[in-house]
């Protein structure tokens, strides 16, 4: 502890020294955290009004003619015990009609000398199974059941949702990764010129009988404090972005986390981008 | 404490020291001296594994030189206080941050350094001067801030390479003061100097370097 707090105090020294163009590191690097953090919220938010989006959406089980009161009732109890269903409400063929007549107008309707619409089952799945696949694969098995006339669910917009969370999700992974490479770059040349720039420094240090750990650790301690300084210029750059985003109001913490973890994500960029750097030089 | 055998050293395929031999008793104050080009400074640099020698045997206190690992080093160089000829000190440090650095090395505790800076500063005669800059020194002064930063880890050997080369006469004498009184602590003490009024009736051994060869 005593020998780390030696060494912090020599990183921020050595920082204060060449302020200039060590600000001028950290700058950039907050660039490059901004963006992911930024990036990662979008995608977040994305993500949440999607899935919010899709926990309304469902599918619709119609009913055979035949089945009478109690079988109805059965059907609906088998049906609510799949695992991927939350819920199933009975919609009678009255009721359907009344609904039709809402969306057409009474007019249009009138002409119908008997109600041709089936009674049905209105089901709700439960959040996470509203893939494409699962969706196709439990409209299927229900489709088997007895009883069953026929299952219809908006399977073309159930795909083009969960293709597009996806997609963001994968330009935003790719865009991060990116990112964080770059940074990692930056950090690890920055620290290699430091390194150099102090040769004459660290000759003497091994005259003097310094260990390579003496010598390297004060550069890890600098790319942390590179990565955390940047970070925390990210953290708050990239809040407020979120809170203009949110049209003045805070987003939930489970969407805006990434503008506080940016500042860790940060320090930790700082470590392998200094560890890459003097863990390769030759002491 | 230090044991040199048929020690060879070469540079550009030209012997700077040829087959040789000499032993410091544990305690000793001696000097090393010769022509400029003798040998003089790759002989201390042989001590504090600085440089290797080609063949022979170097022995300092329990360290066989040649077949010390390289994790060893910072090791022995803690127990070799070296006073550089052209100082080595760090400009952008102040002077108690340079005498420092030895035990910062050594992970002696901050207090405890502090104390030890100050002390081994007044024993060099720049208690005054703690907090300024290399660069603002006489060069006298910044030989006694390398004689404090060598001998402030008590090191087992001493060696100082021309450490009177620029001085005035009274500042060497100075000096050669501080080597004393580090040396009458039980170190051994080795100075490589090309200036005879230093070991002239110091009645300490004296040996010669010359065509990289050694006598005393």
């Amino acid at each position: 502890m005593r020998i780390l707090s030696f060494h912090i105090r020599t990183a921020l020294s050595n920082m204060f020294r060449n302020i200039g163009i060590n600000l001028l590191t950290i700058f950039s690097i907050s660039v490059g955290l901004f963006l992911i953090a930024i990036t990662t919220v979008t995608v977040n938010t994305l993500n949440s009004a999607v899935s919010e989006w899709t926990e309304g959406f469902g599918l619709v089980v119609y009913l055979m003619d035949s089945l009478d009161d109690e079988s109805i009732k059965a059907l609906k109890a088998e049906v609510e015990n799949e695992p991927e269903v939350k819920d199933a409400r009975f919609i009678s063929r009255e009721t359907a009609m009344s609904r039709l007549k809402k969306v057409l107008g009474e007019a249009t309707l009138d002409g119908l000398d008997e109600n041709p619409l089936p009674n049905s089952l209105e089901i709700s799945l439960r959040q996470g199974n509203v893939q494409p696949e699962k969706v196709r694969e439990v409209a299927a098995r229900l489709k088997r059941l007895e009883g069953v006339e026929g299952v219809q669910f908006g399977e073309k917009w159930v795909g083009v949702l969960a293709n597009a969370a996806r997609r963001f999700t994968l330009f935003g992974s790719a865009l991060g990764i990116s990112l964080t490479v770059g940074i990692i770059f930056i950090l690890s040349n920055t620290i290699k010129v430091l390194f150099y720039r102090r040769s004459n420094e660290i000759k003497i240090l091994k005259l003097l009988g310094a260990t390579s750990w003496f010598i390297r650790i004060p550069f890890l301690v600098e790319g942390v404090l590179f990565g955390s300084a940047a970070g925390l210029l990210a953290s708050g750059a990239s809040y407020g972005a979120a809170y203009w985003l949110g049209s003045g109001h805070a987003l939930p913490p489970n969407l805006v986390w990434p503008t506080h973890a940016v500042i860790l994500f940060g320090g930790a960029l700082g470590i392998i981008g200094s560890l890459l750097a003097v863990g390769r030089i030759r002491l | 404490m230090i044991k040199f055998d048929n020690v060879v050293k070469y540079y550009d395929g030209q012997p700077a020291l040829n087959n040789v031999s000499f032993h410091l008793e544990k305690g000793e104050m001696a000097f090393l001296t010769g022509p400029s080009g003798s040998g003089k400074t790759t002989l201390l640099r042989l001590i504090y594994r600085d440089e290797v020698a080609e063949s022979g045997r170097i022995i300092i206190a329990d360290w066989d030189l040649l077949k010390l690992t390289g994790a060893s080093i910072p090791y022995l160089r803690r127990n070799v206080g070296v006073v550089f000829q052209d100082f080595k000190l760090l400009p952008e440090r102040t002077v108690r941050e340079n005498v420092e650095l030895t035990l910062r090395i050594q992970g002696v505790p901050s207090e405890e350094a502090r104390e030890r800076v100050t002390s081994t500063l007044k024993l060099v005669g720049l208690r005054h001067k703690s907090d300024a800059l290399p660069t603002q020194l006489s060069g006298g002064e910044q030989q006694r801030v390398v004689i404090a930063r060598a001998v402030i880890g008590n090191p087992a050997v001493l060696l100082a390479d021309e450490p009177t080369g620029n001085l005035d006469p009274e500042t060497s004498k100075e000096i050669m003061d501080v080597f004393k009184a580090v040396h009458a602590k039980g170190a051994t003490v080795f100075i490589a100097t090309h200036d005879p009024a230093l070991f002239e009736h110091s009645g300490c051994r004296v040996f010669r370097l010359n065509h990289g060869g050694i006598s005393s």
